[in-house]
């Protein structure tokens, strides 16, 4: 049973890491790299204010909320500018810099926590405690993921209002053609900032649940591995529309469940598992370029 | 000095790889991160030969010739499909992460995770003029240069290196000139596998290896490659030595913590102010429009 | 008139007429502009009244599309003024911009300002949005939506759902005007040529566009085609009173010019303007004998022109030598169709629902010269029988071998020659290595200067001659497709062209293609 409500904890972090991600690859036509780090902005803000500021669920995580929206534009304003293969290289430069920053604010004579080791570096933060909202602990697992998945619900009809919305229907004909778009008088880098601001908010609050269910945070969060297993989950599920990223989601989340039942040893399991993901990208690009249920196409 | 000679070396080693990249990257304009892969695992194919008691050269070759044949398989297996269903860049460059994911796994999992070494004992140390250098600093610098010189004529004067950067200008008209575009992608491939094994071994003989390195090595290769200009076989070279030397600099000044953090704040800037990097021309605008 | 009249939805609604009591909508004044030190517009200035219908014409490469671009703020003039009072605002934009302007984002030179101030435009390839319906393409231009706001979409569901809903209705009321009730959740890359660029025109009506600019409208479009936009322009430019400016072809200049009050001609990055009420000059497409005469001084033969009309208006005319030097069938083309996408390229919709395909034949020795207008897809049927894209369906023979669906070296060792017509030099080669590439032996008298010098410091010109010299003048071919071969050339070159043209005649069959007539090229 506690099986069970671990792996709904997941699934609720993985659908709303796949549905923010799935704004900026299926309505935006961007690939980017950078998510992972704004995923640990929100970790890292939660467990901070929780440790330091003694700060409760909502608002420690609508802290890294604000920060990660704010973050959001070193990835949205240069994508004002770039497309294609140069875009996907900033974002991988604003990933390695994030990562960089987390290993490196570190400094061991001091705290955790205080202004010269905010992060602890290498690491990382522990005993993050357990969310407590209007003065209930949510300490067991049926509540934990009772609150991912009422999270993912909640971004869920979040994304599909806005989706579905004149604002989603702009977003698509600025991926579509842009030059088209901003002829029509669209200001389409402003519609592009609020997309990827909502993105990344929103990937922060998955950010904030993971942190305060393991409890212990490191760099490792920010790591471009990250950024690859939240980009799988959208390429396989499909982007461009609403139901791709959740399939996506549900699919990785699968796979190393599946390895566990095949009783390959632990080791073994892991280079398995990611492997399984590499060869799932490589098969969906030749054989579904649009994933199993999405509409767009990787340009 | 010898942050600038320790600069150049690395920058040597950036070099190699990043003209590997090049090298699958402008005649074919697929992004082929799949080097990560076999740069993670040519060390290993060299590791295993010596253990097995072979000759070092004989295993040092047949690592380069095993790092060729897996570019030579992304290629056969993966972009070359891809190609013909016209597949957008987009498609190439995720197929390329998977293939770089598949290799890099399949290696960790025949060789483990830990890192290894490929020479044993301390590497004899030589002082020339001031500077101190190991024996594998000369061994890579000595190579790189020679490989280099070897690629850099070949593609000049021979008349397959013509052709080959005829179909990096402009594959259309090169097929329409009767040229197999098909043949001489995979010579590009081969090529490609074998500068970035060879940049590999270099590396690992230096400063050891395991099997996760590769995907971190190929990015800063292409990070030189963007600096240098990436529409050029010359841009690699200036990219890749400005590279080492800037990260040498940055462990002098700073420390080895912050390399990562000036490496890819280089990028962004250059990415912002000369997007075509240090040999790149300007391009007719209208092309966008 | 047909049923495709359209009604205004956009800023017509309110009654004030924008831009009343002054002279003029639009006052550009020395405009430059130069791309890599070649200069395509110098100091054009130029004044649009409103109510205007303006049609701007040019031969190939003169600029027509670049001026087109830095009025609709998709290009940044070097140099000049551009001044806007379409929507009764004054706006003044100065090139290049003070400093001080760089500054803010928002005060830029751009399309959605310039879109704001009441121009639109359509583009030469349409680009409506592929992956939105036809209703949504209309809507999504509706300016000023507050729904388009993100927080407004959420905190007021109720007020954006109806005014969302207005707009669609407004949205299926334009598309039932023109003509394509029923269909407006067909996507935009599902409907015919003609249809989408109809959508594309009242897209940017939808957006507010008191002056619009329309690049080649009728290109590519069959005659039922061309009355459809044609009446859709007339009811623009008579009933709405609005300000067009027209850039065409030449093919298609004699349809617009009745409804054209000004005629705008480009030449040498120069502006002439006309009022047509006083001279009205029209280029007539040309005939049998200009197109005789002028083969017969290019290649030095005299022979009988045969005369194919293909379908969609394009013509394809044979110079083949005196009857008893014929030669066999060397290029044989049968039922061939060709789409680009979704969309039929070559070939017909035929009654039954079947496509007719093009059919034709080339023997040894002829000169066979395809006039064909902007958009009709000649360069598509060259592609398709080089090798570079695969025909639907139909039959290629190469001197009676089977080549379609081969990929474009075997096309070329078969002894096909395709000479594309931009694109076609290997920019960093110099002329020797190209040379030496492409197995050229006899170097052009002319070229021998060249041979030390990078490809892409020489001219247009030089750049051609040099292409045309790879693509001809190596080893054995049996048919030569030339692409507007004749582009760029001073007489000199055109001369050795022909000269050229006249030995590779002896062996093979040439086809050039050229946009619309002859009438043009000298």
């Amino acid at each position: 049973m506690s099986y069970l409500l671990h792996l709904l904890t997941y699934l609720g972090i993985y659908v709303i890491m796949a549905m923010s991600l799935n704004i900026i690859i299926g309505y935006c036509g961007l690939l980017t790299l950078a998510h992972a780090g704004y995923f640990a902005v929100g970790s890292y803000a939660y467990a901070l204010a929780t440790l330091k500021l003694g700060w409760g669920f909502l608002p420690a995580t609508g802290l890294g909320v604000g920060v990660a929206v704010l973050l959001s534009l070193a990835v949205s304003l240069p994508a004002w500018r770039f497309k294609g293969d140069s875009f996907v290289l900033l974002s991988l430069s604003v990933q390695a810099l994030f990562f960089s920053l987390f290993y490196n604010w570190f400094d061991a004579s001091e705290e955790p926590g205080t202004w010269t080791n905010l992060t602890n570096g290498p690491f990382g933060l522990a005993n993050i405690p357990r969310p407590a909202i209007l003065g209930i602990e949510l300490d067991t697992p049926g509540s934990m993921a009772a609150l991912s998945l009422a999270s993912a619900v909640a971004c869920g009809i979040l994304s599909w209002r806005l989706l579905s919305s004149p604002w989603g229907r702009l977003l698509k004909a600025m991926r579509d053609d842009e030059l088209a778009a901003r002829g029509l008088g669209k200001n389409t880098r402003l519609a592009r900032v609020q997309a990827f601001a909502i993105a990344c908010g929103m990937v922060a609050v998955a950010g904030a649940i993971y942190a305060s269910y393991v409890s212990y945070i490191d760099p490792n969060t920010a790591s471009l591995d990250a950024s690859i297993l939240m980009l799988s989950m959208v390429i396989v599920g499909g982007a461009g529309n609403f139901r791709g990223p959740l399939v996506g989601a549900l699919i990785l989340l699968a796979i190393p469940e599946a390895l566990r039942f095949a009783q390959i040893p632990q080791a073994a399991a892991s280079s398995l598992r990611l492997m399984a993901y590499g060869l799932l990208l490589i098969l969906m690009m030749h054989f579904r370029p649009q994933g199993l249920a999405g509409d767009y196409r990787i340009e | 000095m010898q942050v600038v000679a320790n600069g150049i070396i690395t920058g040597l080693t950036i070099v190699v790889l990043a003209l590997g990249f090049t090298a699958a990257y402008l005649p074919t304009r697929v992004f082929h991160l799949a080097l990560g892969g076999i740069y993670a695992a040519a060390p290993f194919c060299a590791w295993t030969c010596l253990r097995l008691g072979w000759s070092p050269w004989f295993a040092l070759g047949l690592a380069v010739l095993a790092g060729a044949g897996l570019s030579l398989a992304c290629e056969a297996a993966n972009h070359a499909l891809l190609d013909r269903k016209r597949a957008p860049s987009g498609a190439h460059l995720i197929a390329s992460l998977g293939a770089y994911i598949v290799i890099a796994q399949a290696t960790a999992m025949i060789w483990g995770n830990e890192p290894k070494v490929l020479r044993t004992g301390v590497d004899a140390v030589t002082t020339i003029g001031g500077l101190v250098l190991t024996r594998a600093q000369l061994m890579a610098a000595a190579v790189s240069i020679g490989v280099l010189a070897i690629f850099y004529v070949w593609l000049r004067f021979s008349g397959l290196g013509l052709r080959f950067r005829a179909l990096a200008e402009n594959s259309v008209e090169f097929a329409l000139r009767g040229y197999n575009v098909r043949r001489l992608r995979l010579l590009a491939f081969g090529i490609s596998g074998v500068l970035c094994s060879t940049s590999s071994l270099l590396v690992a003989n230096d400063v050891g290896f395991d099997a996760h390195g590769g995907l971190h090595a190929t990015i800063l290769a292409v990070v030189a490659v963007i600096i240098g200009g990436r529409r050029s076989f010359y841009g690699p070279l200036v990219g890749g030595l400005l590279l080492g030397l800037v990260r040498s600099g940055a462990v002098w000044f700073f420390s080895a913590r912050w390399q990562e953090a000036v490496t890819f704040l280089l990028l962004a800037l250059f990415l912002f102010f000369r997007p075509s990097g240090l040999l790149g021309r300007k391009g007719r605008m209208e092309a966008d429009v | 008139m047909a049923p495709n009249m359209i009604a205004l939805t956009g800023r017509s609604a309110n009654s004030t007429k924008p831009g009343a009591g002054y002279p003029w909508q639009l006052r550009a004044a020395g405009i430059r502009k130069a791309f890599g030190g070649q200069t395509v517009l110098d100091g054009i200035s130029l004044e649009l009244q409103r109510g205007e219908v303006v049609l701007l014409r040019g031969a190939n490469g003169s600029g027509k599309t670049t001026l087109l671009n830095v009025l609709t703020g998709n290009l940044v003039p070097d140099a000049g003024e551009i001044h806007l009072l379409t929507n009764g605002s004054s706006e003044y934009f100065r090139f290049p911009a003070k400093w001080w302007r760089t500054l803010n984002p928002f005060d830029h030179f751009s399309p959605e300002r310039v879109c704001r101030e009441g121009l639109g435009r359509s583009w030469q390839d349409i680009r409506l949005f592929p992956t939105l319906t036809l209703q949504d393409n209309i809507a999504v231009a509706t300016p000023a939506q507050a729904m388009e706001n993100p927080i407004w979409a959420l905190l007021r569901p109720s007020r954006s759902t109806k005014r969302e809903k207005q707009n669609l209705t407004a949205a299926r009321k334009v598309l039932a005007e023109l003509g394509l009730a029923g269909r407006e959740m067909s996507s935009g890359d599902k409907v015919s040529l003609g249809q989408s660029k109809r959508v594309a025109i009242a897209r940017a009506v939808q957006a507010g566009a008191r002056v619009l600019f329309l690049d080649e409208p009728l290109a590519g479009l069959d005659a039922n085609g061309v009355s459809e936009i044609m009446g859709l322009l007339r009811k623009l430019a008579q009933d709405e009173k609005m300000t067009l400016v027209i850039v065409e072809h030449v093919m298609n200049i004699r349809r617009i010019v009745d409804l054209a009050t000004t005629v705008w001609t480009l030449k040498d990055g120069k502006l002439e303007v006309k009022n047509v009420g006083k001279k009205a000059t029209v280029h007539r497409a040309s005939n049998g004998h200009d197109l005789q005469s002028w083969a017969a001084e290019l290649t030095g033969m005299r022979a009988d022109v045969k005369n194919q009309r293909l379908p969609g208006g394009a013509i394809l005319s044979t110079i083949a030598p005196s009857q008893d030097r014929q030669g066999e069938i060397v290029l044989k083309v049968e039922d061939l169709v060709v789409h680009r996408g979704r969309r039929l390229v070559i070939g017909i919709h035929g009654e039954d629902g079947q496509h007719r395909g093009l059919s034709f034949a080339l023997r040894r020795g002829d000169l066979a010269i395809l006039q064909a207008p902007n958009g009709w897809g000649k360069t598509t049927l060259l592609e398709a029988l080089a090798g570079l894209i695969r025909p639907t369906y139909g039959r290629i023979e190469l001197s009676g071998r089977e080549i379609q669906g081969q990929t474009p070296w075997e096309c070329a060792q078969a002894g096909l020659s395709l000479l594309q017509a931009r694109d076609h030099v290997f920019p960093s080669l110099t002329v020797r290595e190209a040379f030496r590439l492409t197995h050229v032996t006899s170097i052009p008298e002319g070229l021998t200067h060249l041979l030390n010098k990078r490809m892409s410091s020489l001219s247009g010109g030089e750049k051609q001659s040099v292409a045309t010299a790879c693509a001809t003048n190596s080893g054995a071919f049996s048919v030569a497709l030339l692409d507007e071969p004749l582009s760029a050339l001073d007489m000199a070159s055109l001369r050795s062209f022909g000269s050229s043209l006249r030995n590779h005649l002896k062996d093979a069959a040439v086809l050039i293609a050229v946009p619309g007539s002859l009438g043009e090229l000298g």
